[in-house]
This record gives structure tokens, sequence and C-alpha cells, in this order.
């Protein structure tokens, strides 16, 4: 799987080329900047890009708009943006085109190698991977929202999990039950909040973000 | 009054609040026929108001100087001096009103409870004497101002419907300065009304502008009391500001800094058990990392509290859309700070002006949906306004999270008022300079 990597802090940089090798995936290009980035994306077209949010030369939101950019140039490459801070507004943006392929995760998530590699991996697939805390965010906003409340405690654990983007063999392996539990909940979800039942895990993902932001 | 008190306190409640909505901005306040108007109904109300400066200065006058020699007359001083208040709180509405801001009261706050350091406060205060200084200047210039525009109004609207009652005088009757003897000559009394027309237009807007500049600048803060107040808040920013380091210092001494040191002992004593027991050396080096985790955390709650990463990068607008959406509660916004954008300490007070209003309407008022509206009034100061349709009885007395945007927002030499009778609806409103 062939990987561009933009960070421009060398240590975070290197390590995260490091990392990634061990687990054998082919980083192509490691870059330092927005600009660099799309150029790379450009001439690499790779399976996955891994972006951090703040790039120079603004260290604002440089990473997004770099990826952005990519992906209309580029159509439909995935991208994992990787961040200090959770702003859901910038994940939004990111989910808007519909295209798939995004992940949205705290830089502190690269400390759990396995589950980071298999969330760039779900990315580079074309599914989602969201941040837990910019879903507990989300949670957090609705709360005293009606149908919200209704759901059970593990239900509405069942409900993050999807927006993180995990598919039913992930939530079931999450919460140590069997898929056919899952599936269970998902439908009892999907009824409670109104939502179309779908057998595509990225339109599902879509949809219960949409209801979540509201 | 206590730091929460502050909230209610007289500088703020006596201000007359005039405002721009966002939509109109011009350097003409009013549209001229809307300020042609305001003008003629200040000075036909400023006939009014100089009479009653006239007999508060003079009834006052006396009754202070017949009671000045007495220990008591101290006291009727005072008095007098808050009747002062009244009335000039009254011109600062009425001047503010016609010039189309904000006229702020600036007195001077007892240092201490009790009778005789309110007395010394009012006594010792410049605006104490100003107030009169207006007055004095209301009862004799402004009275003849009014006359003036009165007399001067009275001629020509008699003059252009002269034609319609000259008959009516008696028949040697001079109008100024021709007898009036047949319609011929009340239709030149007409064209006279005509010509004399927009002078008085001009009169009108002239003696207005005068009238109002002098309450404006007698009635606002003077430059000392500028710099007094300046002073005070600065020293209440320094004091926030030094809060604030005091705070960051412990959280990374509690937090972030015991963490790594508990993690550099945690991977010393895998390092040391990784030889002989490798399976404890992997459990050590699992804690450690938990423990790395955990510092992260910390070190994002404590940056967060310095403002999100959305308004530096962003905005003011951006960084309110993203705090609005998704909310179990609408939001309506509305934000308009044009260009440029503010100083980032005012978009954070901003800022969390109205993260701070939409968590307690969530959390505490029963609000069905919430109106925010940000813009730049014509003074340069970015106003935050947050309504919402909640049972309201907020006490910013009671030690909830406005008494820490109060120092916020004074810090940068603006205000907060909040506005939250029982029943509803609750209203944070927040002006802070941009400069």
């Amino acid at each position: 799987m062939r990987v561009v990597i933009a960070e421009d802090l060398a240590l975070l940089r290197d390590g995260l080329t490091r990392l990634l090798r061990d687990e054998g995936f082919d980083v192509v290009a490691a870059v330092e900047n927005g600009d660099d980035l799309v150029a790379a994306i450009e001439a690499e077209k790779p399976d996955v890009a891994i972006v951090d949010v703040r790039l120079p030369p603004t260290f604002t939101d440089e990473g997004i708009r770099a990826a952005l950019t990519a992906r209309q140039r580029v159509p439909g490459t995935p991208v994992l943006i990787l961040s200090a801070y959770v702003e859901q507004t910038y994940a939004a943006e990111l989910l808007a085109d519909g295209a798939g392929g995004v992940g949205y995760l705290l830089k502190d998530r690269v400390a759990n190698p396995s589950e980071f590699v298999a969330a760039v991996r779900r990315v580079a697939e074309g599914g989602t991977a969201l941040d837990p805390e910019a879903v507990a965010q989300l949670f957090a906003r609705r709360r005293g929202h009606a149908p919200l409340d209704e759901l059970t405690p593990r239900e509405a654990e069942v409900l993050g999990l999807m927006a993180e983007g995990r598919s039913n063999a992930g939530i079931a392996r999450e919460l140590v039950v069997t898929e056919g539990a899952v599936e269970k909940h998902i439908s009892s979800i999907l009824g409670k909040l109104g939502l179309p039942k779908s057998d595509d895990d990225h339109r599902r993902v879509l949809a219960v973000l949409a209801y979540l932001r509201g | 009054m206590d730091a929460g008190g502050r909230v209610t306190d007289p500088v703020h409640v006596t201000a007359a609040t005039l405002e721009l909505p966002p939509e109109r901005r011009s350097r003409l306040r009013y549209p001229i026929t809307a300020q042609f108007r305001r003008d003629l109904a200040y000075m036909f109300m400023t006939l009014a108001t100089s009479i009653l400066a006239f007999t508060v200065v003079v009834g006052g006058l006396s009754i202070a100087v017949s009671f000045a020699i007495l220990i008591v007359g101290i006291p009727v001083v005072v008095g007098v001096a808050y009747v002062n208040r009244g009335v000039t709180a009254m011109q600062r509405r009425l001047t503010g009103w016609q010039r189309g801001e904000r006229i702020v009261a600036v007195y001077k706050r007892p240092s201490e409870r009790g009778f005789i350091p309110r007395i010394m406060a009012v006594l010792t205060d410049p605006q104490t004497w100003r107030d009169l200084a207006w007055l004095c200047f209301d009862a004799l210039i402004g009275f003849v101002f009014s006359i003036v525009t009165v007399t001067l109004w009275g001629v020509v609207v008699g003059s252009l419907f002269l034609p319609a009652w000259w008959w009516s005088m008696p028949s040697d009757a001079e109008y100024l300065g021709f007898v009036l003897d047949n319609t011929t000559e009340s239709l030149l009394g007409m064209a006279l009304g005509v010509v004399l027309l927009p002078l008085a237009i001009a009169l009108t807007r002239l003696l207005a502008v005068t009238h109002g500049r002098a309450a404006a600048a007698l009635l606002g803060p003077g430059s000392r009391q500028r710099v007094e107040e300046l002073t005070e808040s600065r020293a209440g920013a320094v004091d926030v500001a030094h809060a604030e380091l005091q705070r960051i210092e412990r959280d990374l001494h509690d937090g972030a800094q015991a963490r790594l040191v508990a993690l550099a002992m945690d991977l010393g004593r895998a390092e040391s058990k990784v030889g002989e027991d490798p399976e404890a050396g992997r459990e050590l080096i699992g804690e450690a990392r938990e423990e790395a985790l955990r510092a992260l955390g910390e070190l994002r709650e404590l940056v967060r509290g310095i403002g999100p990463s959305i308004l530096r990068d962003r905005g003011l607008e951006a960084a309110i859309a993203s705090l609005a959406t998704g909310r179990a509660q609408p939001v309506d916004f509305r934000v308009d700070v044009g260009e440029p954008r503010p100083p980032a300490t005012v978009e954070a007070a901003a800022y969390f002006v109205v993260a701070e209003s939409i968590a307690n309407a969530a959390k505490h008022s029963g609000a069905r949906r919430l109106t925010v509206r940000v813009w730049r009034d014509a003074a340069d100061r970015i106003v935050v306004e947050c309504s919402d349709d909640g049972h309201g009885g907020a006490d910013p007395a009671a030690g909830s999270g406005l008494t820490g945007l109060m120092q916020r927002v004074r810090a940068l030499d603006g205000t907060l008022t909040v506005t939250s009778p029982a029943g509803g609806p609750t209203t944070v409103r927040a002006e802070i300079p941009c400069a």
C-alpha cells in the first residue's frame, strides 16, 4: 500500500514513516508543507495520504485546504488528517464531497499502532475513520435531544462506533459480541432515529454523521 | 460591590443603550430626514430640559449654600448631587438618541461600603462638578438655543400659512415690518417663509449638533476619568493575566509534568526489567504509553482554555458556526465583524461569551432556541448579544462562568451586561473595543 505523508515536524514525520514501514506500507513521499503535498499526490497517486492539519507557511488549517485541493485534482484520493485538536467543522468539510476515504484522528492515536494502522487501511479502502473524541463532542451537543436519549447505553455505544466508521465486524470485535448482535442493535438504532437502512458502510456513516450534526 | 455584582453596577445601568443594527452603518447615523426629525424634536425638548436644569441649579444651589454652613449641609449637598445625576442621566439618554451613540456615565465607585465613603466618592468625583457645569450650560445656552429654534420655526410655519390667517389680524397689524392688508402681501409673507425654511433647517442642525456635542463632552467620560478607568481595568488585566499564568503553571506542574515523570520512571523500570523478565517489561512499557497519552490529553485541555483552533485559523464567524452546529436547541446566529479581523484577545473574549451563553442556556434555562448576534458598531466595538427563550433567573454573582467572562471582558476595557428576569428571557450582551 503506497502512502504519502505530510508533517512539518521531522521527529513525527520520521516516526510515522518508520511505523508505517514496519507495518508493511510503502511510504513513497514524506513532505513538510501543503504545496509539496498536492504535488506529491498528483505525481504519486498514492493509496492514502496522511496529513497534519497544521502545516507551514500559515500553521492554521493548511493541511485541510491542501487535502481538499488534492482531492479535487486527483478525485477519490483517500486522506487521513492528523490533528492535535478535534474540530468537527474540519471533519465535516472533508466528508462533504461524499466521496469517502476520509479520516480525522487525534495525533495521540499513533500511540496505538495496531488501531492506527487499521484506521489507515480503512480510509485507504474508501471507508471513514472519525476520532472517538470528535464523536463524543457530537454526542455531548445533542444531550437532551429526544430520539437520542431513547437509545439504550449499549445502542449509544454502537452508534458511536458507527460514527467512527467501524464496520459491523469491527464493532463486534470492539464490544466482544457477535456480529449478529451488532446487526440487531444497528437496525434498532436506525429505526429509532428514523434513518434508512443501508448495506453500504460508507453511506451509513454519512447518514449517522449528518444526523448527529443536526 | 463584589466582582460578580459589578454586572449591574451603575456605570452600565445609567448608560443609554442605543446601538445601530449591523445593516445600517453610515457616516450620518440616520437617513437625512430621520436625523432632521430627531434634531428638531431634540431642540424642542431642550426647551423643557433647560428650564428643568435652571430650576435644579438655582433651587439646588440655594438649598446647598444655605445648609453648607451646618454639618448637615454636606449630606444635603450630596443629595443635590444625586438629583443632578438623575437629570443628567435623562440628558445622556436624550443626547444619545439624537447623536445615535451611547453616552456612558462614569462615576467614581465608593472605595468601601458605608455613608462616609459614599459622600467622599460623590464630592471628589470630577463628574459631579462636570454634571453641575452641564446644568449651568443647559440652563443658559441650551435655553437660548431652544428659544431661537422654537421662535424661528414659529415664524417659518406662520409665514408659510400666512395666506390662510392674515385676515384674522387687526387691520393695522405689522408682520415682520410690513402692514398686512391684502392677499398679495400675505403671499409675500409666504415667500419669506419659503426663503427662511432652509435657514431654519440648517440652524436646527447646527444648534442640535453644538448642544449635543457639549452634552457628550461634559457628560461622557473626561480624559482624566478615562485614564483612571483604564488604570483600573489595566490592573484588572494584569491580575487576570497573572492568575492565568498561575493556573497554567499549576496545571502543567500537576498534570503533564507529573505524567512525564511517571512515564520516565516506568520506562526506566522497563529498561532494567526487560532482560530478566520480558513480560513484566512489556507491561511497564504499556503503562508508560498510557501515561504519555494522559499527558497529551491534559496538554490539550490546557490549550483549549486559550481558545479553539478554528478561531485562530478562520476567525469569529467560523468558530461561532462551529459552536452552533449540532446543538439540541437550534442556535440562530449572525456574525458580521467585517475587516480587518479584530485583535485575537477580542475575538477570544467574544467567542467565550457566546460559548458560555450557549452552554448556560442548554444547561439551566430550559430554552428552546437561542439567538446570537455579533457585529461591529460605529465606535469600532465588537458587540455580542446572546438571548434565549428560557425561564431566566441567571445570577451572575452566583459564581457561574459569567464572573470569569466579566473579568475577561473588563480586562479588554469592555462591558458585559446580563439581564435575566425571573420568567425570562435571558440576554447576555458584551461590548468589547477593538482598539
